[in-house]
C-alpha cells in the first residue's frame, strides 16, 4: 500500500513538475544601455549678435584654426568663437579677449576687419580695438552646409550656442530595441558635435594650412566641401558674395599663392586661377588617394600631407611634394612617409610639419627630392603651424606653443598657453 | 561566499547526521552528457562532478560545459538524494554559478569595441533513475529544469571625429542580461560507492 502510494506520489510530482517546467522554458533578455548625448542650448539670433563683442578672455579648451595679424593671434575655439591673444611679446603672450561667435570654425583677417563664419552666416567684425570689437555685418545663409549633422537644421530664429553633455541609462527588453531618441531630433548621441577645423600677405593676416578661409587682396575666398566662394571686400564692412563655384568634392583647405588658390580635398589638390579675383577659374587638379590633406605651396612646389583614419579615408600617412611649376600639369616629385601629418607651413627653405603625436618636425627643404630632417620636437600632439618671422606658432592638443627658430641649431620654446581639456 | 559554499556543500549530511544507522561514507564520481532544450532549440551539455555519498545522500562539486546560446562553464554544488529502499530513483539539485566564455577586444580605425561576458546564477534540478551496472558503477537517466543566467557587456569607445577634440563622450555601454529556462535530459555514469 505504502509502496503504491509512493509511486503515485512520485508520478504526480513528476507530472506536476514537468508541466511547471514547460511554462518556465523560455529565454528572456533585459538590455541596459548607457550612453552620452549632447543637448543644444539655444539663443535667438538677436541675442547672439548682441554678444559678438570683446568679452572677457576665456581659457583655451577646444581650439581650432589660427590666424595672425600684426601682434595679434586669433585662435578659434571650435563652434564657440575666437580668442584674441596679444602677441607683442611672443615669450609672454596675453589672452586678452574672447569674441563669442557660435558655430565659428573659420576666420580670416584683413586690415581691421575680421571675417568669421557663424554656422551658415558670415559675420564681419571691426577689430580696430581688440578690446572692443564691433559686429559690422552678418551675411545670411552663404554657408548652407553648416547645418548640424544628419540633416538637422536648427530653428531658423535661434542658434545653438552650446551643447550640454548628458548621460542616460535605459533598461528595456532586448527585443524592444533602443528607445534613445526620446522624440528629439536635435540631440547627438556619439561624439561631441563638432566641425572640422588660416598663408597670405599683410595687410591681410596669415592663416594656417588647415584654413577654409583666405584673403587675397580685396577678396575673401571660402571653401565648403564642394564650393569655392569669392566674396568681395572692396567695402571691408560690407562683404558681398560674387561667385559660388562648384570646385570639386570633399574640399577641406584653401591656400593662396600669388594669383592662384590651392584647394586641398580628400581626393586631390585643385588649382584655381584668380587673375580675375571675382571669378576664380579651375586650372588643374592632382589626384591622390583618399585622405585628409592640407596643402601649401611656395609657387614651385606644393606640399600636401595625407592622413588616414577616422573620417579621412584609407590612404597612407605621408607627405607629397608636387611640382606645380607647370600649373596645367602638376606632377608628383616625391613621397615621404609620416606618422599622422596635419598642418604644415613653409618659411624660406624650412618646412614645418605637424605630425600628430610625433610632434613638430622641421625639415630643410632646399632640395625637395631629399628633405632633411633638422629637428623633431616631440612631447605634444600637434595640429597646425604658422611659421613666420623666425617664430613657429604651433597649435597642439595641450596648448598653443611658440618656438623661435632664429637659430636652427637651437630651436627653443618661447611660450605656451595651456589648453584646458 | 566561501562560507556559504561550504554550508551548501555539506547541507545534506546535516540532514542525515541524526540517523541512527551507522553507514560508511564513500567517494563517487559522475560523468554526464545530455541535452538542454529551450526556445532556441537543443544544445549539448556536459558535466563532471565528484563528491561523497553518505547513506541516501550524495554531495559534491562539479563543473559543466553548456552550449545553449552562449557557451558557458557552470560551476555547481551537486546534491542527490536516493528515494525508496533501493534508491534507484533519485532527485537532484545543482545550484551554482555560470562562468562565461569569451572576452574579445576589437580595435579598428573607427572605434574600439570591447565585449565581455559576465557570469550569473545557475541551477539544474530534477529527477532520475539509476541502473546498476556493476559493484561500483551505475548508469542513470535524469530529466530536469535548468535556469541559466549571464550578462553580455559591449563597450563602444568612439573616437574623436576631428582634431583637436575634447569632451569626448564616455564609452557607450550595452549590458544584456539573459535568463534561460531549459528542460534537460541527461545520461550519467556514476563510479564509486
Amino acid at each position: 500500500m505504502n509502496k503504491k502510494l509512493t509511486v503515485e506520489m512520485l508520478s504526480f510530482l513528476l507530472i506536476t513538475m514537468m508541466l511547471g517546467m514547460t511554462a518556465c522554458v523560455k529565454n528572456t533578455c533585459k538590455q541596459k544601455h548607457t550612453y552620452t548625448y549632447f543637448e543644444p542650448v539655444y539663443k535667438t539670433k538677436t541675442e547672439v549678435k548682441a554678444n559678438i563683442k570683446s568679452n572677457p578672455a576665456r581659457q583655451l579648451e577646444n581650439t581650432g584654426k589660427i590666424y595672425i595679424l600684426g601682434n595679434f593671434i586669433f585662435l578659434n575655439e571650435i563652434d564657440k568663437g575666437i580668442h584674441v591673444i596679444d602677441n607683442t611679446n611672443p615669450s609672454a603672450p596675453k589672452n586678452i579677449a574672447f569674441i563669442d561667435i557660435p558655430g565659428n570654425v573659420d576666420m580670416a583677417v584683413k586690415g581691421n576687419m575680421l571675417y568669421a563664419d557663424m554656422y551658415t552666416d558670415l559675420v564681419a567684425i571691426d577689430i580696430t580695438d581688440p578690446n572692443n570689437v564691433k559686429e559690422k555685418k552678418v551675411v545670411d545663409g552663404i554657408f548652407p552646409e553648416r547645418y548640424w549633422g544628419g540633416g538637422f537644421v536648427a530653428n531658423r530664429n535661434a542658434m545653438v550656442v552650446d551643447w550640454v553633455k548628458k548621460e542616460m541609462t535605459v533598461t528595456e527588453n532586448c527585443e524592444e530595441g533602443d528607445a534613445v531618441f526620446n522624440g528629439r531630433a536635435d540631440i547627438f548621441y556619439s561624439a561631441a558635435p563638432s566641425n572640422s577645423a588660416g598663408a597670405a600677405k599683410s595687410p591681410v593676416g596669415v592663416g594656417g594650412s588647415m584654413a577654409r578661409f583666405t584673403i587675397v587682396n580685396d577678396y575673401l575666398y571660402a571653401v565648403n566641401s564642394h564650393d569655392l566662394l569669392s566674396i568681395s571686400l572692396v567695402n571691408a564692412a560690407d562683404p558681398v558674395v560674387k561667385e559660388d563655384i562648384a570646385a570639386g568634392f570633399d574640399i577641406q583647405t584653401i591656400y593662396p599663392f600669388e594669383d592662384y588658390l590651392f584647394l586641398g580635398s580628400m581626393g586631390g589638390m585643385y588649382i584655381f586661377d584668380i587673375s580675375n579675383p571675382a571669378k576664380p577659374v579651375a586650372k588643374s587638379n592632382f589626384v591622390h588617394a583618399t585622405a585628409c590633406d592640407p596643402v601649401i605651396s611656395d609657387g614651385e612646389y606644393a606640399y600636401v600631407t595625407l592622413r588616414k583614419g577616422t573620417n579621412c579615408g584609407p590612404a597612407a600617412d605621408e607627405l607629397l611634394v608636387i611640382d606645380v611649376r607647370d600649373l596645367l600639369s602638376p606632377s608628383l616629385v616625391k613621397t615621404y612617409s609620416m606618422t599622422s601629418p596635419h598642418g604644415l607651413s613653409k618659411d624660406g627653405d624650412l618646412l614645418f610639419i605637424c605630425d600628430g603625436k610625433d610632434g613638430l618636425k622641421t625639415y630643410d627643404a632646399s632640395d625637395v627630392r631629399n628633405l632633411r630632417l633638422i629637428k623633431t620636437i616631440d612631447g605634444m600632439e600637434t595640429y597646425d603651424v604658422i611659421a613666420m618671422n623666425k617664430v613657429a606658432l604651433v597649435v597642439a592638443k595641450d596648448g598653443l606653443y611658440q618656438y623661435s627658430y632664429a637659430d636652427l641649431a637651437n630651436i627653443r620654446l618661447l611660450s605656451k598657453i595651456t589648453i584646458n581639456k | 561566499m566561501k562560507r556559504w559554499g561550504i554550508i551548501l556543500l555539506f547541507l545534506p549530511f546535516c540532514l542525515v547526521a541524526q540517523q541512527k544507522k551507522t553507514v560508511k561514507p564513500g567517494w563517487r564520481s559522475i560523468a554526464t552528457a545530455g541535452f538542454s532544450a529551450g526556445e532556441s532549440g537543443a544544445s549539448p551539455v556536459f558535466q563532471l562532478s565528484g563528491g561523497i555519498r553518505y547513506s541516501r545522500f550524495f554531495s559534491g562539486i562539479g563543473i559543466g560545459y553548456d552550449l545553449y546560446e552562449f557557451n558557458s562553464f557552470p560551476l555547481f554544488a551537486d546534491w542527490r538524494m536516493g528515494l525508496g529502499k533501493q534508491q534507484l530513483v533519485f532527485v537532484y539539485a545543482m545550484p551554482g554559478y555560470n562562468i562565461p566564455g569569451k572576452f574579445t577586444k576589437e580595435v579598428s580605425d573607427f572605434r574600439t569595441v570591447t565585449e565581455r561576458q559576465m557570469g550569473g546564477f545557475y541551477m539544474d534540478a530534477g529527477i532520475g533513475y539509476r541502473i546498476p551496472s556493476g559493484i561500483l558503477s551505475r548508469l542513470s537517466f535524469s530529466a530536469g529544469y535548468v535556469r541559466k543566467s549571464f550578462a553580455h557587456k559591449k563597450i563602444f569607445a568612439n573616437p574623436c571625429g576631428t582634431v583637436p577634440c575634447t569632451d569626448l563622450p564616455a564609452p557607450e555601454k550595452y549590458v544584456y542580461r539573459y535568463n534561460y529556462g531549459l528542460i534537460t535530459t541527461k545520461l550519467s555514469w556514476e563510479l564509486g560507492k
